[in-house]
């Protein structure tokens, strides 16, 4: 009989005076345990990416770009760059440090007629008209209903000899995103690329806008 | 088949721990502008203006970060900061406030310089570590997800540094760091604002008061 073979096989697995009942009543009583380590397990920080690419920004003439040279100073920390996400038995690292400087060589390109790329701002003194360094500042992933993602990174414009501060902004980028049943990733990636999307028009908005930026361009003619 | 008392317990609570990190409320910071505030008051040198709004209120407080900051060892001061000076563009930055808490003349006590450029995420910190110690599975989990939201509200409403040009103005929370139950004392709020033009510095001291106490 086919129960009669069940038991069989459940008694052999458990022991001879166990039945299914006192496997479960073991289950029930080692579930808090397993329970407790699923959530403690790996306390350490783990590093997550999502794979999404920020849009481009339109490429402008170079007639409209600042007539300046720029040194773009992109820095370990600003290259490996990470949302770090507090979670219940240890933290993940969402990495962004790709897309980030991506937008920085991005956005700089779009505003300044020639543009280099240096790791550090002792290497950008005296190597170009004006430095550039961004900086992320704050960030914050939100990753249940709704997706949250806000970032926040910091310009700052100096002098050749990067002695002199001469304009200094914040650029914020928040996008929220709803899920659904299924396809979790790509919202993420969504999320994602929305708030850089929105982060790179931001920062060419505030470098155009500038007063302090134009009165540059003004006085290298 | 008939289940064990505790399998009809525990599958619902892990469930429930599973769950519930997932949902969150909303954080909206939705700050009342100062002049509806009791505490605002404004200050102007050089053509920078600076309306101060100290948040002495832990109801105020819950509605704009979903926390008592007070009690967490934090005096939130809302700034909003203008410049209405036409030939002048002024660096505000965090790292240029400094708050001396219990330096306020009508308050007493003696005073503590500290940096008002304090790292939110340490903050948060703060609050995390405090939230996270209660002794139950469930309780900590649920700590864990009010720490991220109330360390959501505090990075939203924090001023950011900013090159304010002229006729400009930017708002925001600063998080001043103050010794737990000291916080009724008040203090002093000093402000040092670089001309990007000129490199002069204008400085301001505002003195922060609960006098609703």
């Amino acid at each position: 009989m086919k129960t009669n073979s069940s038991m069989k096989t459940m008694t052999a697995r458990f022991g001879s005076n166990r039945t299914p009942h006192a496997a479960l009543r073991l289950t029930g009583a080692l579930l808090p345990v397993v329970l407790l380590l699923c959530l403690t397990a790996g306390c350490g920080t783990e590093l997550r990416r999502v794979k999404f690419q920020p849009t481009p920004v339109a490429t402008i003439s170079a007639a409209q770009k600042l007539p300046l040279s720029a040194a773009l100073v992109l820095d370990k920390d600003f290259k490996t760059y990470g949302i770090l996400v507090k979670l219940v038995g240890g933290d993940a690292s969402y990495q962004i440090g790709d897309q980030l400087a991506s937008y920085a060589k991005d956005v700089a390109a779009n505003v300044f007629r020639q543009v280099t790329v240096v790791d550090s701002e002792s290497a950008a003194a005296n190597s170009a008209d004006v430095i550039l360094i961004p900086k992320a500042v704050r960030s914050e992933y939100y990753n249940a209903e709704p997706l949250k993602v806000l970032i926040v990174v910091e310009w700052t414009v100096k002098d050749r000899a990067a002695q002199q501060t001469l304009w200094l902004t914040s650029i914020e980028t928040e996008s929220t995103e709803h899920l659904t049943l299924f396809g979790f990733d790509g919202h993420e990636r969504a999320a994602f690329s929305r708030a850089f999307d929105n982060l790179s028009q931001k920062t060419l908005k505030a470098f155009n806008e500038s007063p302090e930026i134009k009165r540059l361009a003004v006085q290298s003619k | 088949m008939k289940f064990p008392h505790q399998i009809k317990i525990l599958l619902p609570l892990a469930a429930m721990v599973a769950l519930i990190g997932c949902a969150t409320p909303n954080a909206s910071v939705q700050y009342e502008s100062p002049a509806t505030a009791t505490l605002a008051s404004t200050y102007e040198t050089n053509g920078l203006k600076i309306i101060v709004d100290p948040v002495f209120d832990s109801a105020r407080s819950k509605s704009y970060f979903k926390a008592d900051a007070l009690g967490m060892g934090i005096l939130p001061i809302h700034i909003l900061a203008e410049n209405n000076n036409p030939n002048a563009s002024f660096l505000v930055q965090k790292k240029n406030l400094r708050f001396e808490s219990g330096a306020n003349p009508q308050a007493g006590g003696a005073p503590r310089a500290v940096d008002v450029h304090k790292d939110t995420a340490d903050i948060a910190g703060v609050a995390g570590t405090a939230l996270l110690s209660g002794p139950l599975l469930l309780g900590a989990c649920v700590a864990a997800n009010n720490a991220a939201v109330i360390q959501q509200n505090l990075t939203q409403a924090e001023m950011r540094d900013q090159t304010l040009s002229p006729g400009q103005s930017v708002s925001g929370f600063v998080y001043c760091p103050i010794p737990k139950g000291g916080a009724a004392c008040g203090g002093v709020l000093k402000i040092a604002a670089p001309d990007l033009h000129s490199q002069e510095i204008t400085r301001l001291e505002i003195p922060i008061n609960n006098s609703t106490k």
